[in-house]
């Protein structure tokens, strides 16, 4: 069996295609995590093969299945938080030893294919569909909801998981040479980091509406509070720090003005959930959280990088199919949970959802409210990356526990948990998902 | 600032071969009518390879945004830091971006919106890149 | 925790030659060093071989001490205050030159474990630098004769 990428007719790019047909009749019940690190250590047992088994045997137990019920398994191959396996770098033969290998050695530890974990979870004796959901726990969630509603599967895993090694992040391979490609070297010979593009459309935002990166403070001491409330996240489990505003403000410049805390920490990590038809998950051991519609965005920018105006009108495109497929308005929103690694940007999800009525240029003053759990306008429940880490996992994890009324000490107590939404990445070019406590 | 060297690919080349002679072209679809930078195997407007030519540009241009990299992943940059990066935008066509450190700019002090010039620096190989300077007043 | 001043400023005699070579004088000379935390002290993520013991020997000889890391100030507050050991400053990784300039000394080291971030940062700033295996070895964390 060889494992597909997903096609376009998996997602929902487009406005005016109604309400998603599979509206509440697809949910997620098992959530598993995998205990995180700063860095792969080297041992069999922790590389980011071994880290996803565990998640999803957690998501599998979570949701009480018996493995053999399960017959389809959607992953992200990409796991590079941006480390990669250096060339000419031995080979890590006592872990590859450790596992049912592919064709590939560094299945598993740099990658990870639908095969190596079928062949390493033999309790998944049942599986007949696979498939890739590129990038992101986002882009797979899309993709596991399209499944289950059209059959090609009843009871599904999703899985996504990170790798980091040693070294920073980005500055091996081609960026260490002397000499690039010549294409590749058209953007990349003035070395803008990894939040540079993000970094210039903050900016931008700041000199159109009059507003400054200071203004950032709340949402990050927020965020950050949050995610130290999240046991299966990073911070709360290695380092549990809080990030006031002196220590957001204080630190370093990486692309100004994004700093240091502007970008997530790469960590290994893995997330995986179990979703399944309405039908079936009503007998599942947690409570079941409808999808009540998927959306997409796959604009590209005209140029290098996206303007601000591309980024608004994208951002407010978005909203409009996340509320049309779901059959919504932004008024159903209990809490909001869009992606935030790099946090500069958090403000356009939220403002492209016009969440509790605010308009482009207005988050900043938002964010400045309360937006805490306890009140009735809760922005990022789950911290997302600033709170936990790089995953692009927390944000549905908590969408999820959120509406299960499991969410621990990070559980919304200002608002009933309802209806939320979730996803990501990039303003132009995300996957997203909305939830729901009941399918109607 | 030393960028590193430039090995011009077949999509690449006349772009390079162009910034050898000091002249800036960038790809241009003749079935759309619009220019396209990064360029591309096909016209991101209709898909179509074969309406692709390059067209040469004034080389003038106004600066639209910028940050300042304080932290860059490229190591031949990284004694430099900080460093402004720019993005211009063509005068030709304003939604065409091209990148530039801007030298001679005192690192943040950029003039958003002032006008700019293309000029031609040798990379780590001799490759000529384009960069850009502030057009005085 | 944080020192409001030095409590003593300080670091150990150095010997002051005449022209032919002779010692003629000791003077007392101030040392600061600047502890990176990651991948340099035992109590870093990667840890790094400095002991917090050997920081506090260097405090008890009168250095002036403090960090300087990509950490939260108020995680390098927390640091300090579980060892119970007294700092005179907590910087962020690009703040080497405000602690040159806060504070007086004949010597200025930082060390740390990236060549970036750590030794680069450093020389910019003025600092003498030295990798955690260098500095575990120097005569500064050697105990005084």
């Amino acid at each position: 069996m060889t494992t597909p990428i997903a096609t376009d007719a998996m997602y929902r790019n487009d406005e005016g295609m109604g309400i998603w047909e599979h509206r509440g009749k697809v949910a997620a019940v098992g959530v598993g995590h995998a205990p995180t690190a700063r860095r792969w250590d080297g041992r069999p047992e922790t590389c980011v093969g071994a880290i996803s088994i565990q998640a999803l045997r957690q998501a599998i137990a979570d949701a009480g299945v018996a493995p053999d019920q399960i017959d389809g398994l959607v992953v992200v191959r990409e796991t590079t938080t941006g480390a990669f396996w250096e060339e000419g770098k031995p080979l890590p033969m006592d872990v590859i030893q450790s596992f049912q290998q592919t064709d590939d050695p560094l299945d598993g530890i740099a990658k990870l294919s639908a095969e190596w974990l079928l062949a390493n979870m033999p309790e998944l004796s049942n599986v007949k569909f696979t498939m890739y959901g590129p990038g992101c726990m986002s882009n797979a969630l899309n993709v596991t909801a399209q499944a289950v509603g059209d059959g090609l599967a009843h009871t599904c895993l999703v899985v996504k998981s990170w790798h980091n090694f040693e070294g920073r992040y980005y500055q091996g391979g081609a960026n260490a040479g002397d000499a690039l490609p010549g294409t590749p070297a058209i953007t990349q010979l003035w070395g803008g980091p990894a939040s540079y593009s993000t970094a210039l459309q903050f900016a931008e935002y700041c000199r159109k509406y009059g507003k400054t990166h200071e203004m950032m403070a709340p949402f990050m001491e927020n965020s950050r509070r949050n995610g130290l409330r999240f046991p299966e996240g990073y911070w709360a489990q290695h380092r549990p720090e809080e990030l006031g505003p002196e220590d957001y403000l204080a630190s370093r410049w990486i692309a100004k003005p994004a700093n240091l805390f502007d970008n997530d920490i790469p960590i290994m990590m893995s997330g995986a959930y179990l979703f399944s038809t309405a039908e079936r998950a009503a007998d599942m051991k947690q409570k079941p959280v409808y999808i009540l519609n998927h959306a997409s965005s796959n604009t590209r920018p005209r140029s290098l990088l996206p303007t601000l105006d591309e980024v608004e009108d994208d951002t407010a495109r978005t909203g409009r199919k996340i509320y049309e497929g779901a059959g919504i308005t932004a008024d159903d929103l209990s809490f909001e949970n869009m992606y935030d690694g790099f946090s500069l940007f958090h403000q356009f999800h939220l403002e492209g959802l016009g969440f509790r009525g605010i308009k482009f240029g207005e988050a900043l003053d938002f964010y400045a409210t309360d937006i805490s759990i306890e009140g009735p306008n809760p922005v990022s429940p789950s911290g997302g990356n600033v709170g936990s880490g790089r995953s692009r996992v927390w944000m549905h994890t908590d969408c999820i526990q959120q509406l299960q009324g499991r969410a621990g000490e990070r559980q919304v107590t200002g608002v009933t948990p309802e209806v939320a939404v979730s996803g990501g990445p990039m303003p132009l070019g995300g996957n997203f998902t909305v939830w729901s406590a009941s399918p109607d | 600032m030393a960028k590193q060297g430039v090995v011009p690919d077949s999509l690449s080349q006349p772009f390079w071969d162009a910034a050898n002679e000091e002249r800036l072209v960038i790809q241009y679809c003749l079935d759309c009518d619009q220019l396209q930078h990064p360029p591309g195997d096909t016209c991101r407007g209709c898909s179509k390879g074969d309406e692709l030519e390059w067209k040469t540009v004034s080389g003038r241009g106004t600066i639209y945004n910028y940050g300042v990299v304080h932290d860059c992943p490229v190591r031949l940059l990284q004694q430099d830091q900080p460093f402004n990066l720019a993005v211009i935008m063509l005068e030709e066509d304003p939604g065409i971006q091209m990148f530039s450190h801007l030298p001679g700019v005192p690192v943040d002090d950029v003039p958003v919106g002032a006008a700019v010039e293309v000029i031609f620096e040798p990379s780590a190989n001799g490759q000529l890149v384009p960069e850009w300077r502030v057009v005085a007043d | 925790m944080q020192r409001d001043t030095p409590v003593q400023a300080g670091g150990g005699l150095r010997g002051k030659r005449g022209y032919d070579g002779a010692l003629v004088q000791e003077e007392y000379v101030t040392v600061l060093i600047s502890f990176d935390i990651d991948g340099t002290l035992e109590v870093g993520d990667p840890p790094g071989p400095l002991t917090m013991d050997m920081v506090r020997l260097v405090r008890d000889k009168g250095f002036l001490i403090g960090s300087c890391s990509d950490r939260t100030l108020s995680g390098q507050r927390g640091i300090w205050a579980t060892h119970e050991i007294e700092v005179d400053f907590v910087v962020s990784k690009h703040m080497l030159p405000d602690v040159k300039a806060k504070f007086e000394a004949d010597t200025y080291v930082h060390i740390g474990d990236r060549e970036d971030l750590d030794r680069q940062y450093a020389l910019k700033a003025g600092f003498d630098f030295l990798w955690p295996d260098e500095a575990v070895a120097h005569d500064y964390f050697q105990p005084a004769p």
